[in-house]
């Protein structure tokens, strides 16, 4: 059984490191990133957030 | 030997889905509405009813409804931002924490949020036995008295069946389930507005001794905890997701316009439910029995009976994958098999519901501290860049054994943001005892003081030589 336990951690392992090298490759692409546009559209959501929330308190 | 060789490959291709392995981008299952989807349907639970019946006590209807859809989308767009390293990655927030945190401390604050989060769940359960009595009573198959536990056990048992199956089958699931619970969702609102006047619901204010206020803040506060217990399992979804966007997005859409929907339904049924009746209910099934026509309570009670199932498969999931991202060796069916007893104790104990304002903002007092470590560190100590060979713990890669696999700086910025919370506000007895700070509401105060805290800790020469050990380790 212990046997059998270190076995999978070492395959564990072994995927891992594989797929931390794929992900290293030059030509690897990784998701499409959270751009300059997403970051302005995130700050005007929690400005219009906020600026809601202080307006219900006057309700 | 070769059937053990067969069976350790098969373990290890399912390792990927279950969170023990980064995802790689040609492997991800999600776009947008899939996640939309997924993530609404973890949220729509008759939970949101109790919610929405607890801020119904607090705070006037439009409060409400401001506090319920801005006080969440706020409080999700701040701390769920960071999800965007688990869609890059194709790793849990567990996988990153490893260096706040250590990778013994991780292994203790996953299972921390599992005491504190997983009460969550009988509440869940609570609420799908009282469904399914009411749905008998009106069937005319009254129930035993002691059916309610046992039905409990059920839905638990029922959701845990479906989680074992993975992400695939709980996508096919949430596919059909969720469109419907919306459809019963809008019925059901309907139904609130139509049993009583208009005015009734908009003019709608509670009678309660706290000025306006304070019970506003208290509301915003019980808000802001409420979809910060999400935190925990956050990332299981998005890191199966094709892009940041999405990712992001969708959790915070998901969660926070359709979960925040069915908590507004909730206050409105249980105002409507004190107009007709003078007493007002956290019970969706008694509410919807008293003001709907008998066949029009049925397929609503059945449908959100359901989503209680389906949410207890999410759950579940997404909180065995947080634990194995912590117990990386750790079977997935072993880890549900453990968060199922648990569930089940709580649900026959019983005692989560009659607590539920309480049990919000002590539970908050963990996640906020968290989610602020993980969005310090991201986006201000280590700038978005990981060593995932330490973080993944393999071996000659220790950036992140810091003090005995401890980081005594993250574990001890969690007790001051936790300790900044209740020094602010008392949970249990509901005491404010620094108004000065109540304004930005504990579990902001505590987000945000926690933040600071951990910054400012990292820009001290030690301590910066202490949490960034891993900069030559970093290569994507």
């Amino acid at each position: 059984m212990e046997q059998l336990r270190e076995g999978f951690e070492e395959e564990l392992n072994r995927e891992t490191a594989r797929r931390i090298e794929e992900m290293e490759k030059p030509d690897y692409t990784f998701p499409r990133r959270f751009g300059r546009k997403d970051y302005l559209l995130w700050g005007a959501a929690v400005a219009a957030c906020l600026l809601c929330l202080i307006l219900g308190a006057r309700l | 030997m070769r059937r053990k060789r067969g069976s350790l490959e098969e373990g290890i291709a399912q390792e990927a889905l279950f969170g023990s392995l980064p995802i790689l981008a040609n492997e991800r299952l999600y776009g947008f509405l899939d996640g939309l989807l997924l993530l609404s349907g973890y949220c729509i639970a008759t939970w949101s009813y109790t919610q929405g019946a607890y801020l119904a006590s607090l705070v006037g209807f439009r409060q409400l409804l401001i506090g319920a859809f801005f006080g969440a989308l706020l409080m999700l767009c701040l701390y769920q931002l960071p999800v965007i390293l688990s869609v890059r990655y194709g790793i849990d927030i567990w996988i990153w924490l490893r260096a706040v945190f250590g990778g013994r401390g991780i292994q203790v604050m996953t299972a921390v949020i599992i005491v504190v989060n997983y009460p969550w769940y009988a509440v869940c359960a609570d609420l799908f036995a009282s469904s399914m009595e009411r749905l008998a009573s009106l069937l005319g198959l009254p129930l035993p008295g002691g059916a309610h536990g046992p039905l409990g056990l059920v839905c638990i048992l029922l959701g845990t069946l479906l989680a074992l199956r993975g992400p695939r089958a709980m996508t096919a699931v949430t596919r059909a389930l969720v469109p419907l619970l919306l459809a019963v969702g809008v019925l059901v609102l309907i139904v609130g507005f139509r049993a009583v006047p208009f005015s009734a619901i908009w003019d709608y204010r509670p009678a309660r001794e706290e000025e306006n206020a304070l019970a506003y803040l208290i509301s915003i506060e019980a808000n802001f905890a409420f979809v910060i217990t999400l935190v925990g399992g956050m990332a299981g979804i998005p890191r199966l997701m094709r892009s940041e966007r999405a990712g992001f997005w969708a959790g915070v859409l998901g969660q926070g316009l359709s979960g925040s929907f069915f908590v507004v339904i909730g206050a409105v049924i249980a105002i409507a439910t004190q107009t007709v009746t003078g007493r007002m209910t956290e019970d969706p099934t008694l509410m919807l029995a008293v003001l709907a026509a008998p066949a029009m309570a049925l397929c609503s009670l059945l449908l959100v009976a359901f989503a209680n199932i389906g949410t207890q498969a999410v759950g579940a999931y997404l909180y065995g994958v947080m634990l194995k991202s912590a117990f990386r060796t750790a079977r997935y069916r072993r880890i549900l098999f453990l968060l199922t007893v648990y569930a089940c104790g709580l649900t026959l104990w019983g005692g989560v519901v009659e607590y539920f304002g309480s049990f919000l903002t002590l539970s908050a007092c963990i996640y906020a501290p968290l989610a602020a470590l993980l969005f310090s560190d991201f986006f201000f100590v280590r700038r978005q860049r990981l060593s995932l060979r330490s973080a993944f713990g393999l071996p000659g890669y220790g950036a992140y054994r810091y003090s005995g696999g401890f980081n005594l700086v993250g574990l001890c910025c969690v007790a001051a943001g936790a300790a900044l919370s209740l020094a602010v506000y008392d949970p249990v007895s509901g005491t404010v005892h620094c108004p000065a700070l109540f304004f930005l509401t504990p579990t902001g105060l505590s987000f945000l003081g926690t933040a600071a805290l951990y910054r400012l800790l990292s820009l001290i020469p030690p301590i910066r030589r202490y949490l960034l050990r891993d900069r030559d380790e970093i290569t994507v």
